[in-house]
């Protein structure tokens, strides 16, 4: 068994705040560590388990049976996903649909005493990157649109709720009492070495000697990413399954997957242009930031993040 | 407080049918219909409960409420959210829905109706069916080898949801069997009317929403479903057929009318893969509906749950 005090790190996200490189570089150099990610054989299941089902119909013991044997009692087991602080497109089809309290209450019940990780990101450029996801993954509508700022007659496909990080925040603390650390991503853009110094340290192993490179990044300017929107109406995906080319087959985590080829000009386009002040991306971002600057507030207030020194509020 | 019943499905129990005809015909009832709840329904089903607002929302609730009378809302999105598995297979989302309707509405007074898990199992793809779907009725419920389920098997586990639902409302509830509305229908509204504490209408209710296709129809209505585009097939090659609905323009499968028109019943067979389907999803929880009996005693083992 592997509940016993301190054995379970869960980090939980959120989305793009260098989850990946997280996960392929930083966790794997770290020494006496047990890393479960979707990439360790049943874990997928786990992570589809936790994620989707009921808390009313949610067992335990199945959940720690799929754990069970690849944990290990001797170490601390950290257990990484992005997706445990909600599913990125669960309102595709029932708009706004959210689910992150089913995921905190199911990973209480089956991990009591773990403690957690939580990255924040900026909301502007948290909703700038959600986006940029979005169309790379083969999404076809406008920026207004996924997030619902178009007419109340269109909800969103990613509701907005999610940018209120306090009840998050308070929630996470609610459900792993042993231990919640929050961090930053513009800690991890503007100091990498104490962030990662910071996650060591709440796991209990040395910082590693690693240099990062960096991952998944997409560098498509406001117009390369509109005109990849309007190529992903061609090409058939999970966000358009209505799409003519069935796209190219990859292997994803020892799955067949076709993918749009955008994915692949978001993966190699080699200029980078940051967002104009005028740009679409950089307007919604803004909009939103404005709208919960006061939450931020609040959560600086009742967590002391130093959110302030990163333009949070 | 005003007194507020809420009726919450289960989807495909006669919901139309009390919707449309039923609650509209109780004297003394304020029945919030459809278009009067405004966003209400929405909300209690998508947000999650760590940002839902429940006194924002019984705020707005609040100015179609009667202290006179009792109020009744009525939908079956309420028990969950049909096809919210179909983005993210099996994603499930009924104690988030509860939550909040808790939240907003503390003190309610909850309705539900379930019905025999073969005979639901077999209703709900039908109704996959009819808006578009294409995938096969194992597909659809994930069985056999490793598919992935667009509606969760774990809707069919009636006990640990009627529980949940007896807890929050602390046993304010009324837990009724669709088998009893089609064998005992004036016992079954007679019931529903008690408890909402009205006299019984005097009402002939005729069937709605019904579809008729056979286990041969509606394979090939799969079949035709491929090439209608609809919510549940974007892929489809054919626009579809424009509607209005709640004031909004929906562009259906042509294949809707003909589930709502076809004027012949076809028989389903026990050797027919719909039957076989239901059959199984209900050996499954046989044992589930017997302790549910036990607890609630709604005479379950007259219309063999178990």
């Amino acid at each position: 068994m592997m509940s016993e005090s301190g054995s379970i790190i869960l980090h939980l996200g959120l989305h793009k705040t260098a989850t990946g490189t997280l996960q392929r570089q930083f966790f794997p150099a770290c020494d006496g560590i047990n890393l479960l990610t979707s990439r360790v054989p049943g874990m997928r299941r786990f992570i589809a388990y936790v994620t989707r089902t009921d808390p009313l119909y949610f067992d335990r013991a199945h959940a720690h049976s799929m754990v069970g044997a690849v944990a290990d009692p001797r170490k601390p087991n950290v257990i990484s996903n992005e997706s445990f602080s909600g599913p990125p497109y669960a309102g595709v089809i029932e708009g706004g649909l959210d689910h992150r309290t089913p995921v905190l209450q199911n990973l209480r019940a089956v991990f009591p005493h773990a403690r957690a990780i939580l990255v924040l990101r900026r909301q502007d450029t948290w909703a700038r990157s959600l986006y940029r996801q979005y169309l790379k993954s083969g999404g076809t509508r406008t920026m207004r649109r996924f997030f619902g700022l178009c007419d109340a007659a269109n909800p969103p496909l990613f509701s907005m709720d999610r940018f209120l990080y306090s009840p998050y925040v308070q929630a996470v603390h609610g459900a792993f009492p042993a231990g919640v650390l929050i961090l930053t991503f513009e800690e991890f853009a503007a100091d990498q070495q104490r962030f990662l110094g910071s996650i060591a340290e709440f796991i209990g192993c040395p910082l590693p000697r690693i240099t990062l490179r960096k991952e998944n990044v997409t560098s498509l300017g406001p117009l390369g990413m509109e005109v990849t929107r309007y190529l992903n109406h061609l090409f058939r995906s999970l966000l358009n399954p209505g799409g003519l080319i069935p796209g190219y087959p990859i292997t994803r985590a020892g799955q067949r997957r076709r993918v749009s080829p955008v994915q692949v000009l978001h993966d190699r386009w080699p200029w980078r242009r940051p967002p104009r002040p005028w740009s679409e991306p950089h307007q919604v971002g803004q909009e939103i930031l404005q709208r919960v600057l006061d939450d931020n507030r609040r959560l600086d207030e009742r967590f002391g993040l130093d959110l302030a020194r990163y333009g949070y509020y | 407080m005003a007194d507020v019943i809420v009726h919450i499905g289960l989807h495909k129990t006669a919901t139309t049918v009390l919707q449309k005809q039923f609650f509209p015909a109780c004297p003394g009832l304020n029945y919030i219909a459809r278009p009067t709840l405004g966003d209400f329904v929405h909300s209690v089903t998508t947000t999650d409960p760590i940002y839902f607002d429940g006194i924002s929302e019984r705020n707005s609730l609040q100015a179609v409420l009667r202290d006179d009378r009792p109020n009744l809302v009525s939908r079956e999105a309420l028990s969950g959210i049909l096809h919210s598995g179909f983005t993210h297979h099996g994603l499930d989302h009924r104690s988030p829905i509860l939550a909040n309707l808790k939240a907003a509405i503390p003190n309610a007074r909850i309705v539900l109706v379930i019905r025999r898990q073969d005979g639901l199992a077999r209703s709900l793809y039908r109704q996959y069916l009819k808006v578009g779907g294409t995938d096969r009725i194992e597909k659809f419920y994930g069985l056999g080898g490793n598919v992935k389920p667009v509606v969760s098997l774990n809707v069919f586990r009636y006990g640990p949801y009627v529980d949940e639902v007896a807890t929050l409302f602390e046993g304010r509830f009324l837990l009724l069997a669709m088998e009893e509305f089609i064998e005992h229908r004036e016992r079954f509204l007679s019931k529903l009317a008690e408890f909402i504490g009205v006299e019984l209408p005097r009402v002939e209710l005729r069937h709605m929403n019904r579809t008729t296709f056979g286990p041969l129809a509606l394979e090939a209505s799969r079949y035709c479903n491929y090439l209608f585009r609809s919510r549940l097939n974007p892929r489809g090659v054919i626009p579809g057929v424009p509607v209005m609905k709640r004031g909004r323009v929906k562009w259906v499968s042509p294949m809707q009318f003909l589930h709502r028109s076809w004027p012949w019943k076809g028989r389903l067979r026990a050797a027919d893969r719909l039957f076989r389907v239901g059959e199984s999803i209900l050996d499954q929880v046989k044992d589930d509906n017997r302790s549910l009996d036990a607890r609630y005693r709604i005479g379950l083992e007259a219309y063999d749950y178990y």
